[in-house]
């Protein structure tokens, strides 16, 4: 395999000019010969892989469903380098030669509009993948024909893949693959992703393709006569500055488009002298980047009618799940209706963890904690601190991670499945409203609905919002959303110092959370974030019936990257963190107490931060070792109040410290700096810098409202032991 | 890219002030920033939405965002993104499925 150098006469030269100025010249457009399969026959394969294939599409056209049916169990998941879009890779073999297919992001066009579309046409440019199989859903076929219109500007052969054509079929508009492959003269496959149907041609067309290297058919544009002059103008300008991999006719349409990036590129490539031609173009682009879309979809429209005259479809008829869709929507997207469907499904997510998810959890930690003495009965011969290390140190942590996994598995496939149907865009849009007053979009639930279950996938799930600023505002605000694992700590501290107002308080601290996530929104909008005007543009899909075989994949992926990329971190931290519960006194061989350990020793330098709200130094310790997970407070308390089980704990506390300090330290629970599964998926969604200054912010945040609360709590009269509220 | 007769210019509006049900055909992309309103009519065009292109408000209501059809896709768009598409009108003559649309209300 030798990708990096094609053959030069499969690209589209600058001496073809893609566009014409009218009327057409249609019949010029060179066609894929299919007798050419015979006349060259491939090279022979290599061992291992012959091609590499890059599947592109629109979002919403099925492309993941195509692509996990297509790879089955050979698929992998990264990251792009450098990026925090999410790279797919996987092998498909056709009679004996295997391709390795990488799924590039789903993206609208090929400008530099986000991060998705740049690595997309970014990776073809560079990499030149030897065919690009293009996924059009045959519903919104005119739609998926402007992106080829775009993806044929690339130097590279292309594969139409026409899916959905069951839908298409039922809907009354059947595309005819053969019309739509002589209208473009590319190959056209038509396929049924969720099925299966056509996956087979599909894998060998690509095959005969990639070998060939034959399939390029440059896409004439008509234009109106002073679009095509300007055209002609600019190739003429930079034709001789274009470096490779760009093409000429890519880098023009880019620029007469007015995309800053494709400016800015050309500025540095030409020759100073010719700047102010440049800028003269630039300046007269405006109305044909306009001319330009619209001749992409004038062409766009001859292709697809041309596919589906045949049949003699009506070309506005509207299939019934278009009536479906219209039908759920007035409900789901309701200003009250739909509120109270996200609220209601919302829960119904939350009891699913708690029936699924909880026992598996309880069952996951017992039976490590078995494995964890039964291995340290094996080394107790090396003396306690080794079956220590192994016990506590070892299995704990690693017991630690593996208990994550049920909860995030149940709100992974909760999450994908609901994404899936078509519903979470419309939650969003329900949203929108709300959140775009604190400086988010509705897009940002998405994330924050995650986070309710676990802060740590959530962080990872920011990445569906496309600006950058908003981004990382919803990944700083994100540790605020209350997990399940501080509901616990709440559950249990609550009702043992305010029995009466158990539930009140309980509600009041939640919806302090909010009101900070609120409050920082706002704030930091208007400091940090200002200026960055947050757009609210999404697509709302049609719905469907979910593809098992997907979810199954986006959860078996994502629970895969959680371990690779937060596990190692959260072993390593909270192997650290009991190391330091109980060195130096295991060195001396003596009893291993976190009293006089390491982190006792920072518990009591740090006391005199508690001394405000009359918290002693196990208080402190306590909300310390929360970082390694928020429901190891709990275990921190039992063993720093030298009590076993939930309910000896909350009676030695309750004897020690008065309301006003626990509800403080409730507080402090709840917004506290995330825990150490949280802090690595932050530094690696938003980098090293955005996570130590969102620790730090929710440090002091904590901090004050800690001691605002206790205040407030004295004036009340909660701060004399004993007194409950 | 105008209409017919371009010596009668055709009264355009925002696609913020048509109301729900209504029908129009996207003109323009107008906005103060003119770097982004040429971005923002990028994607949009992209996303189905090109000059000259139909479209039908799905759903509007207060401040909150709008919804729009647009080819074969649903578009939800924030105000300030609405506002931005300059549209002509389009009569409901030919549109028999208003009344069902209208029902909703």
């Amino acid at each position: 395999m030798n990708p990096l150098d094609p053959p030069a006469g499969a690209v589209p030269s600058a001496a073809a000019p893609g566009w014409t100025a009218q009327p057409a010249r249609e019949g010029a457009l060179p066609q894929l010969d299919p007798s050419a399969a015979r006349a060259t026959p491939s090279p022979a394969p290599p061992p291992g892989v012959v091609a590499r294939v890059a599947i592109a599409g629109q979002p919403n056209v099925g492309k993941s469903t195509l692509f996990a049916r297509l790879t089955g169990a050979s698929l992998e998941t990264g990251n792009w380098p450098g990026k925090t879009v999410e790279r797919r890779e996987g092998r498909v073999t056709s009679a004996g030669h295997t391709l390795a297919v990488i799924d590039l992001p789903g993206t609208y066009s090929l400008s530099a509009n986000s991060e998705e579309e740049r690595v997309a046409r970014d990776y073809v440019l560079q990499e030149r993948p030897d065919v690009l199989a293009l996924v059009l859903d045959s519903t919104a076929l005119e739609r998926g024909l402007y992106l080829l219109a775009e993806v044929l500007l690339l130097p590279v052969p292309v594969v139409v893949v026409l899916n959905r054509t069951d839908l298409a079929e039922r809907a009354g508009a059947p595309v005819d693959a053969a019309a739509l492959s002589s209208a473009l003269g590319l190959p056209v496959v038509p396929v049924v992703a969720r099925t299966g149907a056509g996956l087979d041609t599909l894998a060998a067309t690509l095959r005969r393709v990639a070998t060939q290297r034959a399939s390029l058919a440059p896409v004439v544009l008509e234009v109106e006569p002073e679009t095509a002059a300007l055209l002609t103008r600019a190739t003429t300008l930079i034709a001789p500055y274009v470096p490779a991999p760009y093409t000429v006719n890519w880098v023009v349409h880019k620029l007469i488009e007015g995309e800053a990036e494709a400016a800015a590129l050309v500025r540095a490539w030409l020759p100073a002298g010719e700047h102010a031609a440049l800028d003269a173009l630039l300046a007269d682009a405006a109305p044909a980047a306009m001319a330009l879309a619209g001749a992409r979809y004038a062409w766009a429209g001859r292709a697809a009618r041309s596919a589906t005259r045949a049949h003699g479809s009506g070309d506005r008829s509207r299939d019934d799940s278009a009536t479906w869709t219209d039908r759920i929507d007035r409900f789901a997207l309701h200003p009250l209706a739909g509120l109270v469907l996200l609220v209601a499904l919302s829960f119904g997510v939350y009891e699913l963890t708690l029936v699924l998810a909880g026992p598996l959890q309880d069952s996951l930690s017992t039976a490590m904690e078995a494995a964890g003495k039964w291995c340290g009965a094996r080394v107790a011969g090396l003396g306690p601190l080794a079956a220590a290390f192994v016990v506590d140190g070892l299995f704990g942590s690693v017991g630690l991670l593996l208990t994550f996994l049920p909860v995030l598995a149940v709100f992974f496939a909760a999450f994908a499945l609901l994404e899936d149907t078509g519903y979470m865009a419309r939650a969003a849009f329900v949203l929108d409203r709300a959140l775009s007053a604190i400086g988010l979009r509705g897009k940002s639930f998405l994330p924050m609905f995650v986070g309710a279950g676990c802060n740590v996938p959530a962080v990872f799930g920011a990445r569906v919002i496309e600006s950058r600023s908003a981004r990382l505002l919803t990944i700083i605000l994100l540790p605020l959303v209350p997990c399940s694992a501080r509901l616990i700590v709440l559950a249990l501290l609550v009702p043992a110092f305010f029995a009466t107002h158990a539930a009140g308080v309980s509600i009041g601290l939640i919806a302090l959370n909010i009101a900070v996530i609120a409050l920082l929104g706002l704030l930091l909008s208007r400091t940090m974030f200002r200026g960055e005007r947050q757009s609210f543009i999404m697509e709302l899909p049609r719905y469907s019936v979910p593809s098992l075989s997907a979810v199954a994949v986006s959860v078996w992926t994502k629970l895969k990257a959680f371990l690779r990329d937060a596990g190692t971190m959260i072993v390593v931290i909270a192997i650290s963190v009991w190391a330091l519960s109980v060195f130096p006194g295991a060195l001396h061989g003596g009893d291993a107490t976190i009293q006089d350990s390491y982190l006792g020793q920072l518990g009591r330098f740090l006391e005199p931060l508690g001394a405000p709200m009359d918290m002693d130094w196990r208080l402190i310790v306590a909300i310390l070792t929360g970082f390694i997970a928020k429901e190891v407070v709990i275990a921190t308390l039992g063993v720093l109040y030298a009590a076993s089980g939930d309910d000896a704990i909350v009676a030695t506390m309750q004897a020690s410290i008065s309301p006003a300090t626990a509800l403080a330290f409730l507080v402090i629970t709840m917004l506290f700096i995330p825990c150490v599964g949280t802090v690595a998926a932050m530094r690696r969604e938003a980098g090293t810098r955005w996570t130590l200054f969102g620790a730090g912010l929710l440090l002091a945040v904590s901090y004050v409202f800690g001691v605002g609360v206790y205040r407030l709590a004295a004036l009340a009269g909660l701060d004399h032991i004993g007194g409950a509220g | 890219m105008r209409a017919s007769n371009p010596n009668q210019p055709v009264p355009l509006c925002s696609v913020l002030e048509l109301r729900r049900g209504a029908r129009a055909v996207v003109r323009a992309f107008e906005g103060d920033d003119i770097e982004a309103t040429r971005a923002l009519a990028r994607r949009l065009i992209a996303m189905g939405l090109p000059i000259g292109g139909e479209t039908e408000v799905l759903v509007q209501r207060g401040r909150g965002p709008i919804l729009l059809r647009a080819r074969e896709a649903r578009i939800a768009l924030g105000q300030d993104e609405a506002r931005c598409i300059r549209v002509e009108r389009v009569a409901a003559a030919i549109a028999p499925r208003l009344g069902v649309e209208s029902l909703g209300q």
